[in-house]
């Protein structure tokens, strides 16, 4: 195992000049200001290992520097669609948000089993932002600016993020922030072999489209579903309700609140392993028609991790998220957001049984057989909830060979 | 990647009567009637193995069981510098060892001919072309399957004395008379009629590169409340997920026949493995919690002997829940000391009695009695629920021998020798 990345490097960035007003306002800061945030630099050390040890593994994880183990990408679902993430070393979240971040007091059990604190503790390097909703990037400026961690987004996502650092740390209060979209870009818009990742990993982008409802598709039999359907009715009794515990640590949420990035990214090496993650799904069908050649053709991906429900669920299901599939043919499919989504429509939660098999069926309609199909590894909440176990994966295994196959050309 | 089982040569190769010289004093006991060994094809007078598995069905059964990124899809070879688990149900697991694979218990609940709430079948166990299975108990539930999985691919059973005359039986009457159960091969771990916590012979199987050192176990059983730990009691049928049987209805149980003759009253063990070699990795899998407080306290001092214990594996399935909660396995992992544990067997507790799909209850219970037993801080392992029936046969359980994780300074000592 050879860490390529070293706290001690990370905290030497910190002391940077870019993140020197960050620190230095953190440390004058009170803990919590007036408005209820938090504004503290990472705990410690020891916290960052325990957090990481919580998030990758502990068997992952150097329990004295804190690096994670460089030769395997290990992905932990923290609710919606946001990961913790480690690949080649590094540690970064794709989309930085809790779903039901909540007070709960014991001995009543809190369902979301992590916190803002332990994200800040993971001293993330980057974070991804898929588009600017709430439950998207609500903590994404609290979490960058504590940790200096870069922030990627389009144009306006970046511009959104430094009103909610202002917000929330004070006028003149920056990140720093990355536009890897032009504003105003329209979809379809790509950016391939970006270098800001570089040596470590390489990044290719492609703006796409929220979701939205459209009517029932003619082509297709019916397969709308209720965000209720199949819900455990234990959910409600099994779990404690709260306040929630940052109300004041949110996002403007605009400019960029429903304009979509997704980020595939791919590990150099041999197998050229690559995971992509788009956190909407939209009717691309409709809306967006000159969307799907642009995936058909966009770079080989091993994994997708995909928002699998959306306004159009009720009228077409799982069939926007199948047509994402049937274009990328990810080798592993990983359901996203369908927690969030199902329970903020009132259902009590734990669909997922239900829903993967509705994505199968919607993949059917569509045309991929199920010999076709991707394995498609479901994400159960809230079982699945930092599980690293469930989504570690070796870029070294022959599986994610990319000969005979999809190319993946633009990582070398 | 390496196979130190070669598919093709094991499907050429004809299973003699088990007569084999182990590097060590382990006991190698030829459950069958028939005596002496063969390995010519000429010789018909040797009983007549079945026909092995193709090395297609070994190849899909082994991508599903344990994962594509693990197995090579074509020679059905797994990764072996990966440690892998996969929980068929009950207390079954497969597990792929240095490239080998083996089963710990073999049963499979709710079994049927085609995949089902269960995702796996006998044939696909057969297909996996183990080279052992290992037995916490020979009755139902733990080894309706070993005879004929043992009989069909040649693996060695494991287990104490009397679940090798237990599965020599059952081949008997699987496999015709003493013909087909003399093709059994069977290690006796345990004596028969030894005592629990009793010391037994460390085993050295050296073929798949682990150390097996197995200790007498006991069955759970109720006891009455114990007033020093105070648990409540965990009723195993509460809190079921009605929307079980929807998603799963009930199918047709299997239509082989096959089982054990085993019963309860079978005899218990559990086994912990060494990884040989440079890789400091142990895992020890119990797939009985029975009250070893107050019936057996030898081997509570017999698990404090053994070497250090990476991954546990252990039933929390427990009669005596009723009295003192999840006391029991809590007791184990306070023993054993591991650094992760995984659970097995509340599937079939919970469907025993009526419930379906209680795991995030059967986790909270275990916290409890972890709690109580004082199983805190430093020696608190990770534990790893898992949920039936998502996680069986997931990729869950993957591990790599050689991390340094597995090292820790307060670690017990590991005899790398296989000596006792």
């Amino acid at each position: 195992m050879i860490p390529t990345f070293s706290l001690s490097r990370l905290a030497s960035q910190l002391r940077t000049a870019t993140m020197a007003t960050c620190l230095a306002t953190a440390v004058i800061a009170p803990s919590i200001s007036s408005a209820e945030v938090p504004t503290e630099p990472p705990s410690s050390m020891s916290e960052t290992i325990k957090v990481r040890q919580k998030y990758f593994g502990f068997e992952n994880v150097d329990a004295l520097t804190g690096n994670v183990r460089s030769d395997r990408v290990i992905i932990s679902w923290l609710t919606t669609t946001t990961f913790a993430v480690a690949a080649n070393g590094k540690v970064f979240f794709l989309d930085a948000y809790l779903f039901q971040d909540l007070n709960v007091t014991a001995p009543a059990r809190k369902r979301t089993p992590t916190t803002l604190q332990e994200m800040v503790d993971a001293r993330p390097e980057w974070i991804f932002i898929g588009h600017g909703h709430g439950d998207h990037a609500d903590y994404a400026a609290n979490i960058a600016y504590r940790t200096g961690a870069k922030v990627f987004g389009a144009a306006e996502h970046c511009s959104a993020l430094q009103v909610d650092t202002a917000n929330q740390f004070g006028d003149g209060a920056k990140i720093s922030c990355t536009a890897v979209i032009p504003e105003g870009a329209p979809i379809g818009t790509q950016v391939l072999n970006m270098p800001d990742l570089k040596p470590a990993l390489c990044l290719n982008v492609i703006r796409h489209l929220h979701g939205a409802t459209v009517p029932p598709d003619p082509e297709l039999p019916p397969m709308g579903i209720e965000f209720t359907d199949g819900e455990d009715p234990r959910e409600k009794d099994i779990w404690g309700e709260g306040p929630a515990m940052w109300p004041d640590v949110r996002t403007v949420g605009k400019p960029g609140g429903d304009l979509t990035v997704m980020y595939h990214f791919t590990v150099p090496g041999e197998n050229s392993f690559s995971f992509a993650s788009y956190d909407s799904v939209g009717p691309w069908k409709e809306n967006a028609p000159e969307l799907g050649p642009l995936l058909s053709a966009f770079p080989a991906t091993d994994v997708l991790l995909g928002a699998v429900s959306g306004g159009n669920t009720v009228n077409n299901g799982l069939r926007d998220a199948a047509l994402y599939i049937k274009t990328m043919q990810p080798k592993v499919f990983v359901p996203t957001h369908h927690d969030q989504s199902q329970i903020r429509r009132g259902a009590a939660g734990n669909s997922g049984e239900f829903w993967s098999r509705k994505l199968k069926e919607a993949l059917g309609y569509v045309g991929v057989d199920s010999a076709q199909q991707p394995e498609i590894r479901w994400l159960n909440d809230a079982s699945d909830y930092a599980r690293p176990a469930y989504l570690t994966f070796d870029p070294a295994s022959a599986r994610w060979s990319k000969a005979g196959g999809r190319a993946n050309p633009v990582c070398n | 990647m390496k196979n130190s089982h070669d598919l093709n040569a094991l499907i050429r190769r004809r299973i003699g009567v088990a007569a084999l010289a182990w590097a060590t004093a382990a006991t190698l006991a030829a459950c069958g009637s028939g005596g002496g060994s063969s390995d010519s094809d000429a010789d018909v007078n040797v009983p007549q193995a079945p026909a092995k598995p193709s090395v297609e069905e070994t190849a899909a059964a082994r991508v599903h069981i344990f994962g594509a990124e693990n197995v090579d899809p074509l020679t059905g070879e797994i990764n072996d510098k990966t440690v892998l688990f996969s929980w068929l149900s009950g207390t079954t697991y497969a597990a792929a060892v240095n490239g080998n694979v083996v089963l710990l218990d073999a049963s499979l609940l709710r079994r049927e001919d085609v995949p089902g709430r269960t995702p796996t079948t006998r044939k696909e166990l057969v297909a996996l072309m183990p080279t052992h299975i290992f037995l916490s108990q020979a009755s139902q539930g733990h080894a309706d399957l070993a005879a004929d999985i043992g009989f069909r691919t040649g693996a060695t059973i494991v287990g104490a004395a009397e679940h090798c005359a237990t599965v020599q039986a059952d081949a008997r009457a699987l496999f015709g008379g003493d013909e087909g159960a003399s093709l059994l091969k069977c290690i006796e771990a345990a004596p028969a009629a030894s005592t629990p916590g009793d010391r037994l012979t460390s085993i050295n199987l050296a073929d798949i590169g682990v150390c097996v050192r197995p200790v007498k176990n006991i069955v759970s059983a109720s006891v009455a409340n114990d007033p020093a730990i105070g648990l409540s009691s965990f009723d195993w049928g509460a809190n079921s997920d009605q929307r079980d049987a929807d998603y799963w209805p009930e199918g047709e149980p299997a239509s082989d026949g096959v089982t054990t003759g085993g019963t309860n009253d079978s005899p218990a063990m559990l086994y912990h493995f060494s990884m040989q070699g440079q890789q400091n990795f142990s895992f020890l899998w119990n797939g009985h919690a029975g009250p070893i407080k107050e019936s057996a306290p030898g081997i509570a001092s017999m698990l404090r002997q053994l070497p250090k214990t990476d991954v546990q594996i252990g039933s929390v399935s427990t009669e005596n829940a009723v009295n003192n909660g999840l006391r029991d396995p809590a007791l184990y992992i306070a023993n054993v000391e591991p650094k992760i544990f995984f659970p097995s067997g509340h599937d079939a507790a919970a469907q025993a009695h009526g419930a379906y799909a209680t795991a995030e209850f059967v986790k909270r219970a275990l916290d409890d009695a972890l709690d109580a037993v004082s199983v805190t801080g430093e020696h608190r392992p990770d534990v790893r629920f898992l949920y039936d029936p998502i996680d069986y046969a997931s990729v869950l359980m993957r591990f790599d021998p050689a991390a340094p994780a597995w090292t820790r300074g307060s670690d017990r000592v590991t005899d790398s020798s296989c000596a006792n």
